[in-house]
């Protein structure tokens, strides 16, 4: 209480649940145009249906984030001076350049598929020219955070790559989540062969979402000890943010996002032909909507914790 | 009306945590509600931004250069002349007067703030009248708009009416903010209408203050001091950086003062110039006389008195010993007068561990401040403010702590503290031809202050009941002594808020039949008026002067009306007596109009006033007549020679030649011509205001609640503080401060003025705080922002509590200037309501007084109070 | 991202002179038509210590014009952008509202317009006294201007009120340095602690000082490259 540091200025944050929301939507809208294109560029069309959801889910999640995003601008019609004038240096700008380029590539690689057997070459062109453009926006929504100095929390490294492994986790478990919807409407998961199928096919999937969630667990671990670790300022931005989004964050975005279903998935495993199928389609979507929930939080917790003002100490 | 002047825009960046998570849902929720509410008229045209570079951009900002117009900030007493900026009529800007050497072209925050003066909505914009005969502060008034005419109207009836039944007397005119034009309502109207009851606010603003530079070097004013060549700097409760006189000159001049001397102050509340100094002294409230005493001791014990000016043992052996009386033969006095009798009296006795226990400040501490003094002087400066005057037994404070200047010869000396110089202007013409027999009789009737009387002596100069004791004015309305009030005129005053008491004042007002108050706001006061008359404001619109002092230099300082008023008000001392003296003429009764009308007229033509507009620009003209006039028999003996009638308006300002040092030595205004330890003058004050009361001098020493008898009265001395309460019930002592950005208590309708109160140390945007030490806050459970209730034997109110290392324990303070109820709806939380933001100190500040002097003693913690969680 | 401009303006505080009044605040707010709740000239206060050995400071802040702008970096725009005086300026035209410039900016010195600005002056729409009293727009409408306070110059270079849905900051009163005039904070400080100047001429106040004294600058960590300076002690 003796000291006191008092600096009154415009409340945070700034970027409120709607910036977290377009964050989690474009990456995992992304995430599952790029699980769309590799799956079809490696397995050479094992995949169709799902292949078939993800690319249609691309746009419409991308789109639902850009639309959040232009709901928050003070003034979205004046955001065609995006489009006049170029800085390199600025995120948001390549973010405002390559988002609508992967929607609007994305709608196209979508009708694509929806007859997978013709034009199958234009197709896996089309999706060798989107992929970098799908990396280079799941990067954007980190170096969108990560450039900041003025935030310590965002001010690192691994929250590009997490942001990066997230698009990857969240895009390929939404996706899945949607597809099993979509066989359930169908009526497909009631024919037991037609599942069988589906899930070993699926292990592959299983295994690479597995090495993702470990991945962007130890990317978790990393980014802590920068903080941890880091100078004065990052520490008390780690305790200023842990003070007022530690739950979230850690409980909801590691806990029941990335830890749940690594221990889900693994018991799967141990359980292995003893599991039942339809228990193992159960493991499939509650692992996925747990990542899904997960990996909002998670960017929930880390736009508004970023933003939380940490203990003055000292002016100059 | 809250949600348009939200606040949670901003935060601080050690709230951290729950703040932003309640922003993230306010932002959502908020942002859809006010969208809906909307609307106001479209000015977009001024909004949007010429492009820059155009020709119509270059074009606009030679049109927009405007014309920089003198006139006069009355945002203190301070009075800095200032520059109005004008474009197309209207003030956009405000500097300093560059022309005036006293602030030499500074201002301080407050002019700033005149501007949401001048614009303020909730101006009164016409003459208004009451509709609801029932008074007080939950009716509403029923106010409606009246022409000028029908208030005159109504004001002159009621004047004749007390004219036809010989009760002029019962006439009461209530001065607040006045100019130098103030006669003309304060003396003239009153006297020849025949009422003796111009009472003026000056008690509740400084006047123990000037009694202790009376009584010590003969002086009846406020000093001036030379911070240019100062060693040293103690202040008493002055905060230069922020109130007290001359502010601009005072902030420009510290970073040199710091350079080159040391600076000490003694207040309980860490003030913005106790920031910035070497020495803090938070001494309890009311206890100041006691350090002071013991400075002297230590200054007289050391040997470090002024051989210049008070002279020497006749063998240079210090004989000052504590505890030991002094042979007064001994000692050769030169340019004081009685430093062994105020020795043996009080001095001897009062060593800094004795003074140690009862201030709170270390003995080490006096000793070194003291000393330090001392060693610097004649170069240093003790520099004397309300805050260690206006208590209830402040009035040997105030004497002890301007004696210190004396004690080492820094009176009048350089690098010191100083008088005034001459600053010339005219009286207004003698008016007595037009008095009337009734007016002549009835203006010699009692004054309704009770001056004068035992318990009231009001020493003003020297004589008793010359002085003004204007918080007492309630108590004799309510208790019709010595007669009822039954018309009363204010101006520029608000005395349900700015006098301790202040209910007593919501109840007095309710009992005057007859009430009319000239305002800018309709405040705290207006609200029982019968007729409201708005008010010119004195910055912007007014005709009229000012005389003040900074730096050294006089000066004579107009107030002009650079701009046409946007509303339909008038020129509160001049065009409103002009138009009461016209219509009184029309009803049958002439003598002021011909007063008005025949005494004054345009010095350069001769021409006689055809309205109130012209009165008051012949009235300024002819009063400040020596600083322009070549004609005139002062012009250019005192200083400036300005070059004619226009010349003084396009300067503003006339300047006096600068002070000389040491004129007064051996020539000071007290009954021995010496500055006085042993004063001579307040011996023949309190003597003939004891014969006039036949009394003794000790009996009326107990009736204005001093505890001294006998000769002790007659030197500076210790007096115990006077509190109000029960210690055990009342734990807290009280104290007020004051604001860098109160204009008078009349700037808290302005936004900036709200956006910019943690400008004063301790204090919050917004709000109101208590500020209590984080110590007791602990032992009573109470956190930083609790709302409390703060009691005292007097009143309640309730505010927020802030929880600051800058306040002593078992003190608690708040800055004046708050809780208005009333004056528009900024100020108030709620104006339809009658809520304040935050609470008014007057309403638990008892109606105390230092009453050798009449002054309102609001300082000193007169007021104990209990502080608990609502 | 650098480019060499023709002056670089900055502005050095004497904290040393400083006392801390606010005159710079209240004289921003009234030059550049700034809401009551947004403070382009601010300040840090700062009570340190326990009874009786209190401290107190107050640190004037405003916009550093930073010559590596983080605020500029973020733009998509190119609405904030650097001129040839070094100035950190904001094209209000270009402004999209996407409030990254102030997200980036580690002082906290960009203001969003979330609401309309000066509700309180253009909203209230009854007034205290019906009839005997007037409101916001009425008042502003006699004096013939937007909000009753208003200052036209302001609008020669950049709207006098910035619309609702932009950010708003200190440009160092580029209206006033257009016209050969200091920034209103250096006129209106009494104590004269603002020294304001051209950088790269050495013979100006602001090199001058900064020669004379050691200078500090805010978050020096950050790699901004503030311009403006402090100097001495509060």
């Amino acid at each position: 209480m003796s000291d006191e540091i008092v600096y009154l200025t415009q409340s945070g944050p700034y970027w409120d649940w709607k910036v977290a929301l377009d964050l989690f939507l474009g990456g995992a809208g992304v995430g599952a145009l790029l699980f769309a294109i590799l799956l079809d560029a490696v397995l050479h069309g094992k995949y169709r249906r799902i292949c078939h959801t993800a690319a249609w889910l691309s746009p419409v999640l991308v789109s639902a984030g850009l639309l959040l995003i232009m709901i928050k601008m003070g003034r979205p019609f004046h955001a065609y001076h995006t489009y006049l004038n170029a800085n390199l240096t600025s995120p948001l700008w390549w973010g405002g350049i390559f988002q609508p380029l992967v929607v609007g590539g994305g709608v196209v690689y979508a009708f694509l598929w929806n007859r997978p057997d013709q034009n199958v070459s234009l197709r896996r062109g089309l999706g060798w020219a989107l992929a970098p453009l799908t990396l280079i926006v799941g990067s954007y929504h980190g170096m969108l955070l990560s450039t900041m100095v003025s935030h310590p929390l965002w001010n690192t490294g691994p929250t590009v790559i997490a942001a990066l492994l997230s698009f990857a986790t969240s895009g390929i478990a939404i996706v899945l989540l949607v597809h099993l919807a979509r066989m359930k409407w169908a009526g497909r998961l009631d024919q037991q062969d037609h599942i069988a199928t589906f899930l070993n096919d699926l292990a592959m999937v299983r295994n690479v979402m597995g090495a993702l969630l470990i991945l962007q667990l130890g990317t978790f671990v990393l980014w802590w000890l920068d903080l941890r670790l880091g100078g004065m300022h990052a520490q008390q931005a780690l305790e200023a943010a842990n003070r007022a989004y530690g739950p979230v964050f850690w409980g909801i975005g590691i806990g029941i996002g990335l830890i749940l279903p690594l221990l889900l998935g693994l018991w799967s495993i141990l359980q292995g032909e003893a599991s039942h199928r339809r228990q193992q389609i159960r493991v499939i979507a509650t692992s996925s909507a747990l990542i899904v929930v997960g990996a909002f939080f998670f960017r929930l917790a880390l736009v508004l914790a970023g933003q939380v003002p940490p203990a003055a100490t000292s002016i100059f | 009306m809250k949600d348009l002047l939200s606040t949670d825009e901003t935060t601080t960046t050690e709230s951290a945590a729950g703040l932003s998570r309640r922003h993230f849902l306010r932002n959502v929720i908020g942002s859809s509600l006010l969208c809906a509410v909307g609307g106001g008229p479209v000015l977009s045209r001024f909004a949007q931004a010429a492009v820059p570079g155009s020709a119509a951009s270059a074009a606009s900002a030679a049109a927009l250069a405007g014309k920089w117009l003198a006139s006069t900030c009355q945002g203190c007493t301070s009075w800095c002349p200032v520059q109005l900026k004008v474009i197309n009529n209207r003030v956009t800007d405000v500097r300093g007067n560059p022309f005036s050497l006293a602030n030499h072209g500074k201002i301080c925050p407050r002019p700033h703030l005149s501007l949401q003066q001048l614009y303020d909505p909730d101006r009164v914009k016409v003459p208004m009248k009451r509709t609801n005969p029932k008074k007080g502060r939950h009716e509403d008034p029923g106010f409606v708009p009246i022409s000028w005419d029908e208030a005159m109207d109504m004001i002159a009836d009621k004047m004749l009416e007390l004219r036809a039944n010989d009760e002029t007397h019962k006439f009461l005119y209530l001065r607040g903010r006045y100019s130098y034009l103030r006669d003309l309502l304060y003396s003239a109207l009153p006297k020849i209408y025949g009422s003796p009851n111009g009472i003026s606010h000056s008690a509740i603003c400084a006047e123990a203050e000037k009694f202790g530079a009376y009584y010590t070097e003969g002086y009846w004013d406020y000093r001036d001091y030379d911070l240019e060549h100062t060693r040293y700097v103690l202040c008493w409760g002055a905060d230069p950086l922020s109130s007290n006189r001359q502010v601009p000159h005072a902030i420009n001049i510290w970073g040199k003062v710091r350079d080159q001397a040391k600076i000490a102050v003694i207040d309980p509340r860490l003030s913005a110039t106790a920031a910035k100094a070497n020495h803090w002294l938070p001494v309890i409230p009311g206890e100041d006389g006691a350090l002071a005493v013991a400075m002297a001791h230590v200054i007289l014990t050391e040997g470090m008195w002024s051989k210049e000016f008070v002279g020497d043992f006749t063998d240079k052996d210090n004989r000052f010993v504590a505890g030991k009386e002094v042979d007064p033969d001994l000692f050769n006095e030169i340019h004081s007068h009685g430093v062994v009798k105020w020795w043996n009296l009080e001095l001897k006795d009062r060593s800094p561990e004795w003074a140690a226990e009862r201030t709170g400040i270390p003995a080490s501490q006096i000793r070194q401040v003291a000393i330090e003094f001392a060693e610097a002087a004649p170069r240093a400066i003790s520099w004397l403010s309300p805050g260690a005057a206006m208590q209830a037994r402040g009035g040997y404070s105030a004497m002890a702590a301007h004696a210190l200047n004396g004690l080492v010869g820094s009176a009048d000396h350089i690098g010191g503290t100083v008088q005034k110089t001459k600053v010339v202007a005219d009286s207004i013409p003698d008016f007595s031809a037009y008095q009337d027999e009734l007016a002549k009789k009835n203006a010699k009737q009692k004054k309704i202050d009770h001056r004068g009387t035992l318990a009231f002596p009001s020493l003003k100069e020297g004589k008793s009941g010359s002085g003004v004791v204007t918080n007492n004015t309630a108590d004799a309305i309510l208790n019709e002594d010595p007669y009822d009030i039954k018309v009363a005129i204010a101006n520029w005053a608000n005395f349900a808020f700015s006098c301790s008491g202040a209910e007593r004042w919501e109840r007095a007002l309710t009992k005057i039949p007859f009430f009319v108050h000239i305002t800018t706001n309709a405040s705290e006061m207006s609200h029982f008026a019968d007729v409201v008359l708005p008010a010119a404001h004195q910055i912007a619109e007014k005709w009229s002067f000012l005389k003040s002092k900074q730096n050294l230099y006089g000066y004579n300082t107009l107030t002009a009306p650079v701009v046409k008023p946007i509303w339909d008000v008038r020129q509160d001392e001049t065009e409103i007596p002009w138009m009461l003296a016209e219509k009184l003429a029309e009803k049958g009764w002439d003598n002021l109009y011909r007063y008005f009308n025949d005494e004054f007229a345009d010095p350069e033509t001769g021409k006689q006033p055809a309205n109130g507009e012209e009165f008051a620009l012949y009235a300024t003209k002819m009063l400040t007549r020596p600083c322009w006039d070549a004609s005139h028999k002062d012009y250019g003996k005192y200083g400036d020679k300005l070059g004619g009638w226009d010349d003084f308006v396009a300067k503003g300002v006339w300047n006096s030649k600068r002070y000389e040092c040491q004129t007064k030595w051996g020539n000071f205004g007290t009954a021995t011509g010496k500055f006085e330890f042993y004063s001579e003058t307040l011996k023949k004050a309190l003597d003939g205001h004891a014969t006039k009361n036949d009394a003794s001098i000790d009996e009326v020493l107990a009736a204005t609640n001093y505890t001294a008898r006998g000769e002790q009265a007659f030197v500076p001395h210790f007096e115990p503080a006077l509190r109000h309460g029960d210690e055990k019930e009342f734990p807290f002592i009280f104290f007020e401060h004051r604001s860098r950005l109160n204009r008078e208590g009349r700037s808290a309708n302005c936004t900036w003025y709200q956006a910019h109160k943690n400008a004063d140390p301790g204090d919050e945007n917004w709000d109101d705080v208590l500020k209590m030490n984080p110590v007791d806050a602990r032992r009573l459970g109470l956190s930083n922002k609790d709302q409390v209730k703060v009691t005292s034997t007097t009143g309640a109110i309730t505010v927020t509590l802030k929880l600051w290392e800058g306040v002593r324990p078992g003190t608690v303070a708040k800055c004046y200037g708050q809780g208005h109820w009333a004056y528009g709806r900024v100020a108030a939380a709620d104006f339809d309501k009658k809520l304040p933001r935050g609470g008014n100190n007057n309403i638990i500040l008892p109606p105390e007084y230092e009453r050798l002097s009449g002054a309102t003693a609001r300082h000193g913690g007169p007021a104990r109070v209990k502080v608990e969680k609502v | 991202m650098k480019t060499a401009t023709k002056r670089q303006y900055s502005m050095v505080i004497d904290l040393h002179r400083c006392v801390g009044c606010s005159a710079c605040d209240i004289a921003c707010k009234r030059e550049n038509n700034v809401q009551h709740s947004f403070a382009w000239s601010n300040h840090i206060l700062e009570t340190r210590g326990t009874f009786p050995n209190t401290s107190f400071r107050y640190i004037p802040t405003l916009c550093n014009h930073c010559e590596d702008a983080p605020c500029v970096a973020h733009c998509p725009t190119t609405a904030m952008h650097k001129d040839d005086n070094g100035l950190t300026m904001h094209d209000a035209d270009k402004c999209i509202g996407c409030r990254a410039c102030q997200q980036a900016c580690p002082y906290g010195v960009i203001y969003f317009n979330q609401e309309r600005p000066h509700r309180h002056y253009r909203e209230y729409l009854k007034p205290a006294i019906a009839g005997c009293t007037s409101t916001g727009p009425e008042a502003a409408q006699a004096a013939d201007v937007p909000i009753p306070v208003y200052n036209p110059t302001r609008a020669t270079t950049y709207p006098g009120i910035r619309p609702q849905g932009i950010v708003e900051k200190c440009t160092f009163c580029d209206h006033r340095l257009a016209v050969g005039e200091q920034p209103a904070c250096v006129e209106a400080c009494p104590a004269d602690a603002r020294i304001f100047g051209d950088k790269k001429d050495p013979e100006s106040p602001v090199s001058i000082a900064l020669r004379d004294h050691a200078s500090r600058v805010l978050k020096p960590e950050k790699g901004t490259r503030p311009n403006v300076h402090y100097i001495r002690d509060y």
